[in-house]
């Protein structure tokens, strides 16, 4: 853009002209301030053109200057750190910004898209829905061709380097807007002491301010706002949030809050966390986020320099760049004027297109001393021009609603328009509170509160800067009396200087206005050129009444056929004109059109923000035991249990898992192997009444268990499924120590202690998690006596005196120990528990003494496949919740003289079946063949054709056993326990099947010999 | 995210508590005795109300205390919390109750 | 001139002195269950650990800073960590035994189950912020505050001891993660071990 045709006006706006920022918009180079946002600054350089509509591909220029806009979307910067569809009135100009414009292929100058235009007769509402969906194969030619040309901006391909960060914040108050009813509230509410949390969307506070030329206090507006937010600052307990969008009112008045914090930053100068998610819980909270204002639906209004009269005073007063030289201003209100007085001010030529009789107000009135042409009672039809507006055509619009008269052609380079205001009322719907529609407003306002929220503002219906400051402070007193009953006075008091009354603002009449929903058009809305309605979607009036024809009527059913409203914008310039159109149309009152429930999200939040920290490795809480940096150091690989890593294996140099595994397995069974079993669930169970409480969550029965001995326990849930196994150790005669499964720990003990406290109270028993105190190693195989009496003096070890099942106490390697003679693998296997603060000295220790035994650290796939050969459960992998002790083979395990949790289950009708699954071990017919775990079972033979195939069950677990030099597997399958010996089929995912015999699953050493081995 | 109040350490986030589903259900005595179609109602059987609904909740990261709480399905809010074996706040008899499950009438719970 | 421009409020805003973190791992822990309601236990209690014995959630009494002295952790009303100086906790456990008597209690020595976590400095408040959902501010969790919550997703007894100063009763096999994410959220403001 050569500097002819800079817009920029050569005084004014709150930019620094000594901060020049060079920045790339479509591949072409640009000059901006600090200060300007990439739309202020696109204006500037004279780039009207900004975007291409995402239906018709329709040339588009900015409509707004803020969060309402819904046609200047953009690709913002480039690689990693792209952000897709943000809004450029909302992006701040930062040195050696990228942005590339959304929906325009190849170019926004020449889009190809753009003969979806031509042929926009031809694509009504629901037309790709009617046409594309008529037959399966009409849309998979179709969905390819509208793909590549539709969609909102691209996600990022690679992943994002950026942090983003979350917090919990608490406060009396928070304010979410900084208006000025936003600050009014917050000083009102600051200077007595209490907590506030003052939040605002723009890149600084001011909100409206910004824009105005009136005075607040004496002070140009700005300024103003400027003291205001200093003031705040200066007080301890008030926070100011900008660039902060209050995305979500939540329950019970949390409202979300993302804090984009480096995107206006160069690079080299960010913080280190891109965007803050703050969940913020206030006890109340004060809404003061203002009012869009809508525009006027009118032939082409869509054309590039047709402007919201808001946003042409934001550009020239705020940003110092006058968006047109001849302008037409286009209203049915007052406030429309104040665009007027501002394009007057900065020397442009202005014409006021007022559909009223005349104006009403005190704008209207600064308008008229100020000599401003106003074409009363008229309207503009439709606007003109190719690809920016050159003209607009004004008609005369009867007190009736019907054109008169002759139409005239205004020539004009920009067209500012002012419908009206719609209240943003997003977060008080989203709260749960119902809108109200306020007639003489022609918008919705808030209703009765559902939440401990408050509007204020324009917002709530406030016109004037003076309602609005009144409004604020009232509220900001009101909420912090309603926050801290009976505390006038929080904290600390406010100092002299600060201020103790309502910001003062001259009065103003803001006049009426004349709804306007749809300007009416000599060829009728049908044949008239396109009256956009909702300019993100491109739904014009047409497919408005189109969708009237086809019968729908309520605003819900014309959104979802339209697409009005949809996209990152919401509807935030266009849903009040499309209910006012319909309304309009069908000759209702528009509450009776209905009213659209606003749910989170305000506007788009980036995934980063939402996931904050909890990323990667610590998406979950990764838990390790004491002995953990022994098992890195020996180069384990390691499997996640729960959220414990648990190492899996220990590959020796060119050793894969199944080679790892099978040396692991054979020098447990012919030596000696360690597992760290510290990860097993430990509960303390102390009280007379310990055994009683045993008795009521294990289905066999404890009461007889002498002290110093160990016993297995199946826990049941009511259903009769067994839901977690253990060994349980009796330590005295009112204490126990309960061993529960890795992932299972916290799940049982919330169920204990569920019953204990709700059901049986009366017992006299405590629980005490010990998980983590103890640190366990699992000492297994023949040699393991050998390696333990040499670390330990004080137990003696014989059979006789220390038999299978039983615990010791003794010292290990001069560490206090428990001893425990339990065992998964089938082998001789002693648990030695100490202290976790001793765990790795006593493995280390362990593991010196064991060296000329071979002593052979393993994982838990050794374990599992150590287990399987002895036909061992893994509650979780053999069982599904689905699975009780009898379909286990192990119904001799519930006792008979008494009750326990799920015990009556297990003679219910469909629990008694005999034909249920049920555990057996599954050879196959070739033995070098590893069954897949979950292979489905079928019922018969496979049979070519049978479809669908019957099943009867499923391998549950399958190994390689190097044990037995063969494959071993277990799975349910139906009837299995009386099937012994038969042969089953099993399906492959390749459509072949496989054939086994079922026998019992304990494949190895089935007289438990082995236990007693050395 | 709700605001739940701990009986015992008062109002807490959510995040810090767990469900446990519908509350005051009274495990039978005599289980024995009870016919298939009783003992499945206690096992399975819940009011599933629109509306006012009593739960159990149990604050685990916190005092790991178990408690009753009469929450609106509809609305989400909590209208009390009460410690179990304590006296339920006054909404709690002005709920709607579930029709009677075909084995209540004669299984008789231990006393909350 | 827009004030944020030129002095960003991200930057202003970062915390003066980075968060000093320090994992006391051989303190002495015991876990005591025991009636609440039996006023005489209550006593005995607080003459075996020379303070106060809390009753509710909110108090936390210690008698000065770690290491040497001695804290009484509310966890549940009848459940309480006694944490004592390194190597008492077999004393610690016997006196409590002791004091409890015959009473239906349960003393059960978790020393090597937990970690005490120490952390201090202007920005310790601002970054349990980011993963504890209490409200933290002085007005609401006071020094001697002490709360059963969780830091992200581990749960934490948490107590405060001075202005800035807090401590934290994490389960052992977190130490890690809770690490993990004490440097992720302290990007900005820096940390320190002890």
């Amino acid at each position: 853009m050569s500097a002819s045709t800079s817009r920029r006006l050569p005084q004014g706006g709150r930019i620094d002209r000594s901060r020049h920022l060079q920045f790339q918009f479509n591949g072409r180079a640009y000059t901006g301030y600090e200060g300007d946002t990439l739309a202020s600054a696109l204006l500037a350089a004279g780039q009207t053109l900004v975007a291409r509509s995402w239906k018709y591909h329709r040339p588009r220029g900015l409509l707004a200057a803020g969060v309402e806009e819904p046609n200047a979307l953009v690709q913002l910067f480039e690689g990693e750190r792209t952000v897709p569809n943000v809004r450029m009135t909302e992006a701040s100009l930062v040195e050696g910004l990228v942005a590339r414009s959304i929906h325009a292929s190849p170019s926004i100058d020449f889009d190809l898209g753009t003969m979806n235009g031509w042929f926009s007769r031809l694509i009504p509402a629901g037309f790709y829905y009617k046409t594309f969906m008529a037959s399966q194969a009409a849309w998979h030619f179709f969905e390819r061709r509208i793909r590549a040309v539709s969609g909102l901006g691209h996600s990022p391909t690679v992943p994002d380097p950026d942090r983003y960060d979350k917090r919990f914040a608490h406060a009396d108050l928070l304010v979410v807007g900084a208006g000025l009813a936003g600050l009014s509230a917050a000083l009102a509410a600051g200077r007595t002491g209490a907590r506030v949390i003052l939040c605002d969307e723009q890149s600084e506070a001011g909100g409206w301010l910004l824009s105005s030329d009136e005075t607040v206090d004496g002070l140009p507006a700005p300024q103003w706002a400027d003291h205001a937010v200093e003031a705040l600052r200066a007080m301890p307990e008030v926070r100011v949030l900008t660039r902060t969008t209050a995305f979500g009112y939540q329950d019970n008045d949390l409202v979300t809050l993302v804090e984009k914090r480096a995107d206006h930053l160069p690079v080299g100068h960010q913080p280190a966390y891109r965007e803050r998610l703050w969940r913020v819980r206030a006890r109340q909270v004060v809404l003061a986020t203002g009012a869009h204002e809508r525009p006027l639906v009118f032939a082409r209004n869509d054309l590039p320099g047709v402007m919201l009269a808001s946003a042409v005073s934001t550009y020239i007063r705020r940003y110092a760049v006058l968006p047109g030289c001849n302008a037409v201003v286009f209203t049915n209100q007052d406030a429309g004027y104040d665009a007027a007085l501002a394009l007057k001010a900065a020397g442009a030529q202005v014409i006021v297109v007022d559909a009223r009789p005349a104006p009403s107000g005190s704008l209207g009135a600064r308008a008229n001393a100020a000599g401003i042409e106003v074409l009363a009672s008229q309207v503009v039809t439709e606007a003109q021009g190719s690809r920016r507006v050159s003209a607009a055509v004004v008609q005369t619009l009867g007190a009736d609603g019907r054109l008169a008269g002759i139409a005239r052609t205004l020539p004009c380079d920009l067209l500012a328009v002012s419908g009206g205001v719609s209240a943003v009322i997003h977060l008080h719907s989203q709260a749960g509170s119902k809108a109200v529609w306020n007639e003489e407003l022609a918008t919705f306002l808030p209703g009765p509160p559902a939440q401990s929220e408050r509007s204020a503002g324009a917002c709530a219906g406030a016109r004037t800067l003076r309602e609005a400051a009144h409004a604020g402070w009232t509220a900001g007193l009101a909420a912090v009396a309603a926050a801290r009953p009976g505390a006038s006075q929080v904290g600390s008091s406010a100092s002299a200087s600060e201020q103790n009354q309502p910001p003062e603002v001259a009065p103003a009449d803001p006049g009426d206005i004349r709804p306007l929903w749809l300007v009416p058009h000599p060829q009728g809305p049908s044949r008239a050129p396109k009256q956009f309605v909702d300019f993100q979607n491109d739904v014009s009036a047409s497919d408005l009444l189109l969708a009237v024809r086809e019968g729908f009527e309520n605003i819900e059913h014309v959104k979802r056929y339209t697409a009005m409203g949809f996209g990152t914008d919401q509807g935030k310039t266009g849903n009040i004109n499309g209910m006012g159109i319909l309304a309009q149309v069908l000759g209702k009152a528009i509450p009776q059109v209905g009213t659209t429930t606003f749910r989170p999200n305000y506007t788009p939040v980036t995934f980063g923000a939402l996931a904050g920290l909890e990323l990667g490795d610590a998406f979950e809480p990764m838990r390790t035991t004491q002995i953990h940096a022994w098992h890195v150091a020996q180069g384990a690989r390691f499997e996640d249990v729960g959220q414990w890593k648990r190492p899996w294996y220990y590959p020796r140099p060119g050793e894969d898992l199944h080679a790892a595994v099978n040396r692991e397995v054979l020098a447990v069974r012919h030596g000696v192997g360690t597992l760290d079993a510290s990860t097993l669930g430990k509960i303390d169970v102390q009280g007379p009444d310990a055994a009683t409480l045993l008795n009521w969550v294990y289905c066999n029965d404890w009461s007889k268990l002498e002290v110093g001995k160990a016993r297995y326990g199946l826990m049941l849930d009511e259903n009769g499924m067994v839901f977690d196994d253990g060994v349980t150790v009796r330590l005295g005669e009112h204490q126990f120590l309960m061993h529960t499964t890795t992932a299972g720990a916290a799940r049982v003990l919330a169920w204990l202690e569920r019953w204990l406290q709700t059901e049986w109270p009366h017992l006299k028993v405590y629980l005490t998690t010990v998980t983590d105190h103890w640190a366990t190693t699992a000492l297994a195989g023949p040699k393991s006596r050998a390696v333990l009496e040499k670390l330990c003096a004080d137990v003696d070890f014989s059979d006789s005196s220390f038999p299978f099942m039983s615990a010791r106490e003794g010292t290990v390697a001069g560490v206090r120990a428990r001893i425990f003679r339990i065992s998964f693998s089938g082998e001789r296997c002693y648990e030695i528990n100490v202290p976790s603060a001793d765990g790795l000295r006593v493995w280390e220790a362990i593991h010196r003494a064991g060296t000329e035994f071979g002593i052979t650290p393993y994982g838990t796939e050794t374990m599992h496949v150590l287990r399987g050969e002895k036909g061992f459960i893994i509650v979780g992998q053999d069982t599904d919740g689905s699975v009780t002790p009898v379909d286990l083979g192990m119904g001799a395990m519930v006792a008979k003289t008494k009750d326990c949790l799920g015990k009556r289950s297990l003679t219910r009708s469909d629990t008694a079946r005999s034909d249920r699954k049920q555990l057996v071990g599954l050879l196959t017919d070739d033995p070098d063949f590893v069954l897949p775990e979950g292979a489905q079972v079928l019922a018969g033979e496979w049979a070519q054709g049978t479809d669908p195939v019957p099943m009867a069950g499923h391998v549950t677990s399958s190994y390689w056993s190097p044990t037995l030099g063969r494959s071993i597997a277990m799975a349910l399958i139906k009837g299995g326990l009386s099937r012994m010996g038969e042969r089953v089929h099993v399906a492959m995912k390749d459509g072949h099947s496989r054939t086994a015999v079922m026998a019992s699953p304990v494949f190895y050493d089935p007289k438990a010999e082995r236990q007693n081995a050395s | 995210m709700l605001i739940i109040d701990c009986p015992f350490c008062g109002p807490r986030a959510e995040s810090e508590f767990a469900y446990g589903g519908e509350g005051g259900i009274a495990r039978p005595l005599a289980t024995e005795t009870l016919t298939d179609e009783q003992w499945g109602d206690y096992v399975f059987m819940r009011s599933n109300p629109k509306g006012l609904h009593h739960e159990q909740w149990r604050h685990a990261s916190g005092c790991g205390k178990w408690f009753n709480a009469l929450r609106d399905t509809l609305t989400y809010r909590f209208h009390g919390t009460w410690k179990i074996g304590a006296e339920p706040p006054e909404a709690f008899t002005r709920r709607v109750q579930p029709a009677a499950p075909v084995g209540e009438t004669v299984v008789e719970g231990l006393a909350r | 001139m827009p004030a944020d421009t030129l002095m960003p409020i991200a930057i202003a805003d970062l915390a003066p002195a980075p968060l000093r973190v320090r994992w006391s791992r051989q303190q002495a822990i015991v876990n005591f269950r025991g009636d609440p309601a039996d006023a005489a236990l209550l006593q005995a209690l607080s003459g075996v650990v020379g303070l106060p014995w809390p009753t509710r959630a909110a108090d936390c009494p210690n008698d000065g800073p770690a290491d040497a002295h001695h804290r009484v952790v509310w966890a549940g009303p009848d459940d309480w960590f006694v944490i004592a100086p390194a190597g008492c906790q077999s004393a610690m456990a016997k006196s409590l035994r002791e004091a409890a008597g015959s009473r239906h209690h349960a003393v059960t020595d978790v020393s090597s189950g937990y970690v005490v976590l120490g952390l201090s400095g202007p920005a310790a408040a601002e970054v349990l912020a980011q993963g504890c959902p209490l409200d933290l501010h002085q007005r609401s969790f006071a020094v001697g505050a002490s709360a059963g919550t969780h830091f992200f997703k581990a749960s934490v007894w948490l107590w405060r001891v001075q202005d800035d100063v807090f401590e934290l009763l994490v389960r052992s096999s977190f130490a890690g993660y809770v690490q993990e994410m004490l440097e992720r959220c302290t990007l900005e403001c820096g940390i320190e071990s002890d």
